[in-house]
């Protein structure tokens, strides 16, 4: 069970990642915009965080960056989802701040493992928050 | 002796004059004639008379001078007892009495009588020359006219003497002398009749005289007309005669090898039929005009001979006249002139050809004479020339260069022409020449022509007007010069639209983004809802829903890999792709990929085999891309292989990774083995429907390998199977590779 903010404008794409983790038993936050998630990550202080690069207003690089300039949240997993795939778009994304990189359309098979897979290298920052 | 003159006008033999003789004869003959015995007188006038006759007899059958004279001086001694005799003749240059013939007791008495018609010579025959009648001496010892001889006379017995001219047409032409052995011999009867004597011998000699020249006129015209016929028998002119009427009575044998005729044929009017039908009436005019005006015709026409070969003669006749200046008939000649007609005709030709070419030739000419320093004349010039002057003929032709070209042009053509006479050579110039016609540029050249004696006696000239190349040349200058300024406007319409084609590039990329990211956010939905329901995570499902879901998986994943080939090919072409160079397990790729086949493979009953060689570890490339052209290679495989196995095996050559995927399907027909890896080519076009696919899976490959570092390659049999294989570099990034293991 952890804590998981989720930032993503389309909705669908909302509703499937939302469902695969809640089926799991956690607790899903979503934001709609960039602005609106780096507000919520500030309050709800999530263990993990999807991110969405293409979003309105403020796009997924700046808002990694703005995430890791927070001290607070500065060692929580961002795991970009995107459906960017042009050459460089994931040095990009990694040098935003993000520590991994999941391209859509998911895999339901293995999409979940991708997303575990983030916190587990440091459990005592979710165990902490715990 | 007794001279005849007191009757000069009576003839000597006249009976009448006897008389008179007798008183002039002196008188000593007298009383002699009349004491002599009559028996003796008889006697002697007998002989006197035989001697008449035997002249008359030898005058009658000899007709020759010399032997007439000869025979006469014999008769004299032998029939009329003369004791010498002899005949002279005057010469007509020296005027003196030369012997012609003699007979008797002869001495040198005749030798000394140079008896001539000059009367300061004495001497009795000088005397009969002079006077015209006989002289005679009666008694030598007494007359002075033998006074010169006398002794001489005395010595050779003559006695007595007479002297007969020969008279004829009134001139002395010689003389007959006899001479006797008694004194006075001649009487008046013997005289008489010795005077007739010598009017005979006189005719005689006259009449050979005249018969001689007849004759001699016979041989000359006998001469004349041998002469005459052997000029025509042997002449190269053919000769004729011809009547009035035109029949001809005579031809030559040059006659007859012109006209092809023989002399039979060519006689009478046989000729006409020989003359050329065009020939005919132009001749027979020409004839009777001649005729009317009694001059000689003169034509020129054609004979056809028998074996078709034609003549050409020059003709040529005069009307022969008798004394009354009738016409009797023609004499003519005909030439064969066929050569000169040949010649004439090869040469009117020739000129007519020259002439064509001349008048006909584009380029100008003309045709000038020298006249002296400075001073050319047109002679001749031809169409070309007065087109371009747009002068006339009677502007130029006669007329001195300096008059027929305007100043200042004609100063440099004066030069040229010093030039052209001086070297003796052809020169060539190029020329801008104003004429009425407008500004034309020439190319000129000019020939002298040298006389016998070596001098430049014409000039020939010549020129090629090139004011359409030069025009030409002008127009492609001046079109060189406005390419090179479209090239470079093309040029900088060219950079302008690499830049506007690089922003469309960029424009592109961020197209295919925006399209890879907006094509993928929908099939998120599809592919992650389709996954979740198979999951049953909404709950379950029965055996067709899942299999219908299932099939609704497997086209967005197939709708998905067509986006990303296709956004892989974009990336290719726009040199956009771009790889990544880390370590990992190739092994582990290897056999991830075979898991992701596995089911494929299993679906079409196909064996996948894999050997990988002991030792391969740890490779530095881009693991997706490796990936990437395995799974191609792979799905290829099992697409296009019904039943066999789909074997991949992983080698290492020296410093080269090597995997090769074998199948054994339907195999690539050699001709399209060369375009494999082109993009688009999925082979066979009629296979669309059984194998989906993009055809650009193998495009990206080639290109990925290549990226990688490696190559990749195809070898196939059609209808037994094919093998792609592909390397990859093993050395660390940035180390330097050796030869490649195919190379």
């Amino acid at each position: 069970m952890a804590r998981i903010l989720i930032i993503e404008d389309n909705e669908q794409n909302l509703y499937l990642v939302t469902f695969i983790l809640e089926k799991r038993n956690h607790v899903v936050t979503a934001a709609r915009d960039g602005r609106r998630g780096i507000q919520l990550a500030e309050e709800i202080r999530p263990e993990l965080i999807l991110l969405d690069i293409q979003l309105p207003l403020m796009d997924g690089y700046t808002v990694a960056a703005e995430l890791r300039r927070n001290p607070a949240l500065e060692r929580t997993p961002i795991v970009a989802v995107t459906s960017y795939a042009m050459a460089g778009d994931r040095e990009r994304i990694l040098a935003a701040g993000c520590n991994g990189y999941i391209e859509k359309p998911i895999n339901p098979d293995t999409f979940l493992a991708e997303v575990l897979a983030h916190l587990a290298p440091d459990p005592s920052a979710g165990a902490k928050e715990k | 002796m007794s001279a005849n003159k007191q009757n000069p006008g009576a003839s000597p033999q006249s009976s009448q004059r006897s008389p008179s003789k007798r008183e002039n004869s002196s008188l000593p003959a007298r009383a002699d004639i009349s004491n002599a015995v009559p028996e003796v007188r008889l006697s002697k006038l007998n002989r006197t008379y035989a001697l008449v006759s035997d002249v008359n007899q030898t005058i009658a059958s000899v007709h020759q001078t010399q032997e007439l004279f000869e025979t006469i001086c014999r008769s004299a001694i032998e029939q009329g007892g003369f004791r010498m005799a002899w005949i002279g003749l005057i010469d007509p240059q020296t005027k003196q009495v030369k012997p012609a013939a003699s007979a008797g007791e002869i001495d040198s008495l005749l030798e000394k009588q140079n008896m001539t018609l000059d009367d300061s010579v004495g001497g009795f025959t000088a005397a009969a020359l002079r006077t015209g009648e006989h002289v005679v001496i009666h008694e030598s010892e007494g007359d002075p006219n033998i006074a010169p001889w006398r002794a001489d006379a005395l010595q050779m017995g003559y006695r007595a003497s007479a002297v007969f001219p020969l008279m004829v047409a009134g001139e002395v032409r010689g003389t007959l002398n006899v001479y006797a052995a008694e004194p006075d011999f001649f009487g008046d009867d013997q005289l008489t009749l010795l005077d007739e004597m010598a009017a005979d011998i006189a005719f005689a000699l006259e009449f050979i005289a005249e018969d001689e020249q007849r004759r001699l006129f016979v041989l000359l015209l006998r001469e004349s007309e041998e002469r005459y016929h052997t000029l025509a028998r042997i002449s190269p002119v053919g000769i004729f005669r011809a009547d009035p009427n035109g029949a001809t009575t005579y031809v030559n044998p040059a006659w007859c090898a012109i006209t092809g005729l023989s002399y039979e044929k060519g006689m009478g009017m046989g000729w006409l039929d020989a003359i050329h039908p065009d020939d005919k009436e132009t001749l027979s005019r020409n004839w009777q005009q001649s005729t009317y005006q009694g001059r000689p015709s003169y034509a020129e026409y054609r004979f056809v001979r028998p074996d078709g070969t034609v003549a050409w003669v020059m003709g040529q006749a005069v009307p022969e006249l008798n004394s009354e200046q009738q016409i009797i008939g023609y004499v003519g000649t005909v030439t064969d002139i066929t050569e000169r007609k040949r010649a004439e005709a090869a040469l009117q030709a020739s000129e007519r050809q020259h002439s064509l070419i001349f008048a006909s030739i584009s380029d100008i000419l003309f045709y000038i004479a020298v006249e002296a320093e400075d001073r050319y004349r047109f002679l001749s010039v031809n169409s070309a020339f007065l087109k371009a002057t747009g002068l006339t003929e009677g502007q130029v032709i006669g007329k001195l260069v300096q008059e027929v070209i305007p100043e200042p042009a004609h100063a440099l053509v004066l030069e040229k022409y010093r030039e052209a006479l001086r070297a003796k050579k052809a020169v060539h110039w190029e020329e801008v020449s104003v004429y009425p016609a407008g500004k034309r540029h020439g190319e000129v050249s000019v020939t002298p022509i040298l006389g016998t004696d070596g001098n430049c006696t014409h000039l020939i000239g010549a020129v090629h007007d090139v004011t359409e190349r030069v025009r030409a040349e002008a127009e492609l200058h001046r079109l060189n010069a406005e390419l090179e300024e479209r090239v470079a406007q093309r040029t900088e319409e060219l950079r302008d639209a690499m830049i506007r084609a690089q922003d469309a590039d960029r424009m592109k990329s961020a197209f295919l983004a925006t399209m890879s990211h907006e094509l993928r956010t929908p099939l998120n939905s599809i592919i992650g809802f389709t996954g979740v329901l198979l999951q049953e995570l909404a709950g379950p499902l029965n055996a067709e829903q899942s299999k219908q879901l299932g099939m609704t998986r497997d086209s967005a994943r197939h709708l998905l890999a067509l986006i990303n080939d296709v956004l892989d090919i974009s990336k290719i072409e726009a040199g956009q792709l771009e790889v990544a160079r880390a370590p990992f397990e190739i092994r582990a790729t290897i056999e991830d990929t075979l898991r992701t086949v596995s089911p494929q493979a299993q679906k079409k009953g196909l064996a996948l085999a894999a050997a990988i060689a002991p030792g391969i570890g740890v490779v530095v490339s881009d693991r997706r891309r490796v990936e990437q052209i395995l799974l191609n290679l792979l799905s290829n495989a099992i697409k296009f292989t019904e039943r066999g196995e789909v074997r991949l095996e992983c080698r290492m050559l020296d410093r080269w990774l090597e995997i090769s995927v074998t199948d054994t399907g339907i195999g690539i027909r050699p001709e399209d083995l060369g375009r494999l890896f082109e993009p688009f080519q999925q082979l066979e076009s009629g296979l669309n429907r059984l194998h989906e696919g993009t055809g650009l899976g193998l495009a990206i490959c080639k290109n990925l390998v290549s990226l990688l570092g490696g190559q990749i390659r195809a070898k196939s049999e059609w209808g037994v199977g094919s093998t792609f294989s592909f390397t990859l570099p093993l050395a660390q990034k940035g180390a330097s590779h050796g030869a490649h293991p195919d190379h």
